[in-house]
């Protein structure tokens, strides 16, 4: 993947030959452009060689637990409160609950003592 | 817990103090504490879950495994079980406890409100599950013992000593001058550092269940709750305690892939029971240990492979009866498990599989070493349950030494020369700043690599490690690798990454499977010979070696810091046992065993509070979780109970049950009167929920409840009966009455409450029911109340056993057989089912019944037809001949016919003939 950056996160703008992305592997090279200021003119121009790695991996995985966000009752923290591996967590986005890491025993008391019967056990996929 | 933190400063954390800190807030945990406090200490119960469900009974458990119920059994019997079950490494002091006060412990839970199964006249329901020794106690109400113990545990008198710290997670425990002085963790929501200042430290954190990797391949598919990772195994080493039995692996037969309990003993006394793929029974060791296992684990691998819980066979109600346990409770989502892949008992037996390695003192040996007193090396530190080397201890055993731990580490505390908090004016005691500053770098290291190894994959690795070269068979040369890998891995695990509290939490749980894997390969190249079955089956050792090893083999950190073996006597025994001779030795003889260089070990180093919790408009159900929290008295939760919308109601009826305030059973009766179907339910679930905790003598509330008996719904009527038999609080009038119920689970209910209440000839007169559950329950009822029958009744009971002798129903029948050998087969009965026997199209539950039958009758009638029935083509009906034959061994034919059986192709009549010979127990 080969893409064009025109500007720096302070507004700069830079003149950028390329960013080059292998694997988790990224390259930067080029400059930064000879802006209007003063400044810049008279510093010497400095060059952008730079390679970082970016894990690149985001894991999608099928979750054991699944909550109709439609039942879930915001405000409430039930099943996030007792889950004995702590999997569940609130969305600060939508205020409803959600599995947040794939960790669980299929035991059940989130399902068993939601309220609104908002919650469904599938199992985890690798043993169903 | 989702948010990125950085490290806090070590000085920067929260600092609490108490007389008795106790981790974990399981099984043993809970009662811990609850002694401690009533014993006067200030208690600190700390736990990384929430201990409403945390631990081995998140969801509950249906019954206990070993309880030794006078009548039933003697502690004596249980020790020399268990002695044998552990092949007589066994310190039998520890044993004996649980033998001697699991008694009170059922008791006292009882007082609580757990539920018990009893018979109908009111005793303990004891079952015999394995071929020796009665011990099992369903408990039908099992999902709800963890609802109880948080119950009593927010019980005013209890509250006010208990502090409770849910989501705090000890990582070490402190020591001072080789004392334990407290503990230090954190909190694994909000990040935030955490010491402990404590006169005793009670560790109850369970078994190490994350050790081998299940066949899943899941990291969390383990058959323990996996919470529980061997936190107090490490804990317990790095403090200087001793392990004891760590090569004594915990493994168990299990549904494959779910890796839960099939239940075979709740599925026994329905029918069900483990076979080959060839249908055959093959299990031959009559208690569950390692031989067990290692049958099981042959006969897997073997052509007649794979094995199954075998259900199909049985009929449509009572596949639903078993679901209705083994779906609602302990494991309940293994009927979603079974659907998901189209399986359903009445047509799939249940595939199984044995379960990944693991050490528990619970199920097998391994664990911290205790004495009778839950004591460990180390003053001032105790262990319970699962932690405890205490075999085969399961509930009750955790439960009794959780009271011990809480009673006795109170007094230590509390004593003279207690090193702790002294009084609530004393500060907190200084404690060691090197360890606290250790366990600071345990716990956020991985935060200083955020791009590290992620715990998942670290994990995974060491597991895999685990079943490959630890799990059996051994040998040394796979356990020196083992070593070589967990040393080499010590590294990895000190590059692991992490960027938030939970991620913390799971990378330091990594850290002691490590540790617990290190210690188990190293007690496992320590014992140089076979024991225990499948557990330490050393296949270069293959035999057991008494001369050399009749020895606990017992671990701990030696003064170099790395870990030493060392042997330690067998005690003399207490209950003799005869395949056992323990050689005299001094108590205090102890042999170091010199053992394999140490792999090194990893060292460790400073952050802001998580974002707070997010808040919205509360609705009344969550005022009302609000207020649950808070012991709210029946007036408070009335007006949610009369909501107009059924869903708080609901909720509120789950509130009033979770908290059971005085008045709540009339609160209940009145609900069970509700508009609203799910409503009615949920409250009559609830009353039966809190049954064992009502006020019999309520009159009013026995007054509304007898009212309900006129409700339209079928579902609240039975409820009522089965109230009103367990509370004994009605003559026979009511249950008279139901018995022309139109619904035939009210006449069910009608029968057991006539059986309580000794009502022979009215129950003798519902054998003309319509349904064929209630005639079956009618023969069971004769047999239950055979032994108090007064001669009339007796005569009523011949009458009806002989209509449902001639019942057109196969399993009425079979119940009537079965019955009749309980009144002692009177005529004409003896005939009839000698005539049953004998022919070989009538099905074989009758067969097997008469069988039963016939073992009351006069052997003049009786030893031809069951001699024929030893070589009978079902294995049910041969084992009941076989059963019924053993005490007629005098008579022509009867020992031939059994020394036959002694060599069936079953290995239940293999196993009941043998015993007939020999004359032997079972
Ligand atoms: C699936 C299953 C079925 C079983 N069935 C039966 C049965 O039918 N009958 C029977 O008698 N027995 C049965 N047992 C055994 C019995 O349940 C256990 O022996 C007993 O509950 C163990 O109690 P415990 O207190 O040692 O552990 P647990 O009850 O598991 O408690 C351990 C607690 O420690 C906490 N914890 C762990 N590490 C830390 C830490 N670092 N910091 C803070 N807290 C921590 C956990 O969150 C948990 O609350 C079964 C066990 C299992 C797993
Ligand atoms: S218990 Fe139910 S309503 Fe409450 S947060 Fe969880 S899903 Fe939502
Ligand atoms: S099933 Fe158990 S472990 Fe899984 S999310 Fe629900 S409470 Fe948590």
């Amino acid at each position: 993947m080969v893409e064009r950056l025109t500007r720096l996160a302070d507004g700069r703008p830079v003149d950028l030959e390329y960013i080059r992305v292998r694997g988790d592997r990224v390259v930067l090279h080029g400059e930064v452009s000879r802006g209007a200021s003063d400044d810049l003119l008279s510093a010497p121009l400095p060059a952008i060689e730079q390679e970082f790695i970016m894990p690149l991996v985001e894991t999608r995985a099928d979750v054991p637990v699944t909550i109709d966000a439609s039942l879930c009752v915001e405000g409430c923290t039930l099943c996030v409160d007792i889950c004995p591996l702590d999997s569940l967590a609130i969305s600060p986005d939508s205020g409803k609950a959600y599995m947040h890491v794939d960790e669980c025993w299929y035991c059940g008391p989130c399902a068993a003592r939601c309220p609104t019967g908002a919650v469904t056990v599938n199992m985890p996929y690798l043993l169903r | 817990m989702t948010e990125p933190i950085d490290i806090p400063p070590p000085g920067q954390r929260q600092e609490l103090s108490c007389d008795v800190a106790v981790v974990g807030g399981g099984t043993a945990g809970t009662m811990a504490a609850i002694t401690a406090a009533e014993m006067g200490a200030s208690v600190l119960l700390l736990d990384k879950a929430h201990v409403r469900h945390s631990g081995a009974l998140a969801m509950g458990m249906d019954g206990v495994n070993n309880a030794v119920i006078p009548g039933k059994a003697t502690p004596e019997d249980y020790v020399a079980e268990i002695t044998r079950a552990n092949e007589g490494i066994i310190n039998q002091r520890t044993v004996y406890q649980t033998a001697s006060r699991g008694y009170e412990m059922v008791r006292r839970l009882e007082q609580y409100g757990v539920k018990f199964a009893k018979d109908a006249h009111g005793d303990y329901d004891v079952r015999r599950v394995h071929r020796s020794g009665s011990y099992v106690l369903p408990m039908p109400e099992g999902k709800d013992i963890k609802k109880v113990l948080y119950r009593v545990l927010r019980q005013r008198s209890i509250r006010e000593r208990v502090r409770i710290e849910n989501r705090v997670m000890p990582v070490r425990v402190l020591t001072a001058a080789g004392r334990a002085v407290g503990v230090a963790g954190f909190n694994t929501r909000t990040g935030e550092f955490v010491t402990v200042s404590a006169g005793a430290v009670i560790l109850a954190t369970g078994a190490c269940g994350r050790l081998g990797l299940p066949a899943s391949g899941y990291l969390y598919g383990t058959y323990e709750n996996p919470t529980n990772a061997g936190d107090g195994h490490a804990m317990a080493y790095h403090a200087g305690a001793e392990l004891s039995g760590l090569e004594c692996f915990q493994i168990n037969p299990l549904i494959k892939d779910y890796n839960g309990p099939a239940c075979a003993y709740v599925a026994n006394p329905f029918g069900g029971y483990q076979v080959n793929h060839r249908g055959e029974r093959f299990v031959d060791c009559d208690y569950w240990s390692g031989q067990m296992m290692a049958e099981v684990a042959r006969e897997i691998a073997s052509a007649r492979g794979p094995i199954y819980l075998k259900l199909t066979h049985l009929p449509e109600e009572t596949i639903s009866a078993l679901e209705g346990i083994l779906h609602t409770t302990e494991r309940p989502t293994r009927g979603t498990f079974h659907a998901g892949r189209g399986h359903d008992y009445r047509t799939h037996d249940v595939e199984m599989h044995i379960s990944e390695i693991g050490l528990c003192g619970g199920h097998s040996s391994s664990g911290v070493w205790v004495d009778e007193n839950a004591v460990t090396t180390v003053p001032g530190l105790y262990a319970a349950g699962d932690l405890a080397c205490v075999p085969h201890n399961y509930m009750i055993g955790a439960f009794v030494f959780g009271d011990l731990a809480g009673a006795n580490a109170s007094e230590f505390a509390r004593g003279p020369g207690a090193a702790g908090p002294a009084g609530p004016d004393a500060g907190p005691a200084s404690l060691p700043e090197d360890q606290i500053g250790a366990a600071h770098e345990l716990i956020y290291r991985p935060l200083r690599n955020p791009d590290g190894p992620p715990q998942a994959q670290v994990e995974y690795k060491l597991r895999r490690f685990v079943n490959d070269y630890v799990a059996p068979p051994k040998t040394q040369a796979r356990l020196a690798i083992a070593l070589e890998t967990f040393g080499r891995m010590t590294a990895e695990i000190a590059r692991m990454g992490a960027r938030t509290p939970h991620e913390l939490m799971r990378c330091a749980e990594v850290t002691f499977i490590r540790d617990c894997a290190e210690l188990a390969a190293r007690a496992s190249l320590g014992r140089t010979e076979s024991r225990w079955g499948l557990y330490h089956d050393r296949a270069d050792h293959p035999e057991r070696d008494d001369a050399e090893w009749f020895w606990h083999l017992n671990i701990r950190r030696g003064a170099d810091g790395n870990p030493e073996l060392l042997k330690r006597p067998v005690g003399t025994y207490i209950v003799p046992v005869s395949e056992f001779e323990v050689p005299v030795r001094d108590p205090g003889e102890v042999v170091l065993i010199a053992g394999p260089p140490v792999p090194g070990r990893g060292r460790l180093g400073g952050c802001r509070p998580a974002a707070a919790a997010t808040s919205a408009r509360p609705p009344q159900i969550l005022e009302l979780l609000r207020l649950a929290e808070m012991q709210p008295s029946v007036p408070q939760l009335e007006p949610y109970l009369a909501d107009s919308d059924a869903r708080v109601r609901r909720a509120a009826i789950a509130a009033l049950t979770e908290t059971a305030p005085p008045g709540a059973g009339r609160a209940l009766a009145q609900a069970a009167g509700d508009d609203n179907g799910t409503v009615r339910h949920a409250a009559v679930a609830g009353l039966r929920e809190l049954v064992a905790v009502l006020p019999a003598d309520d009159e009013a509330l026995l007054d509304s409840l007898r009212r309900r008996l006129g409700s339209p719904d079928p579902v609240v009527r039975s409820a009522v009966l089965d109230l009103l038999r367990e509370m004994r609080a009605a003559d026979a009038g009511p249950f008279a009455a139901a018995l022309s119920d139109a619904d035939h689970r009210v006449r069910l209910r009608a029968v057991s409450g006539l059986v309580s209440t000794g009502e022979a000839r009215l129950v003798a007169g519902a054998a003309a029911d319509r349904s064929r559950e209630v005639r079956v329950a009618v023969a069971d009822g004769l047999a239950a109340l055979a032994a108090e029958l007064t001669e009339t009744g007796q005569a009523n009971a011949r009458e009806a056993l002989e209509r449902l002798a001639g019942d057109p129903d196969v399993l009425v029948r079979a119940a009537a057989f079965k019955a009749a050998g309980a009144l002692g087969c009177p005529p004409p009965l003896d005939t009839l089912a000698a005539r049953a026997l004998r022919r070989a199209a009538v099905a074989w539950e009758v067969r097997a019944g008469a069988a039963q039958a016939l073992a009351a009758a006069s052997p003049a009638i009786a030893v031809r037809p069951l001699v024929a029935a030893v070589s009978d083509p079902h294995a049910n009906v041969r084992k009941a001949a076989v059963t019924a034959l053993a005490p007629m061994r005098a008579y022509p034919g009867a020992a031939e016919a059994l020394h036959a059986a002694a060599s069936d192709g079953d290995a239940d009549v293999r196993a009941y003939a043998r015993y007939a010979v020999d004359g032997g127990r079972g």
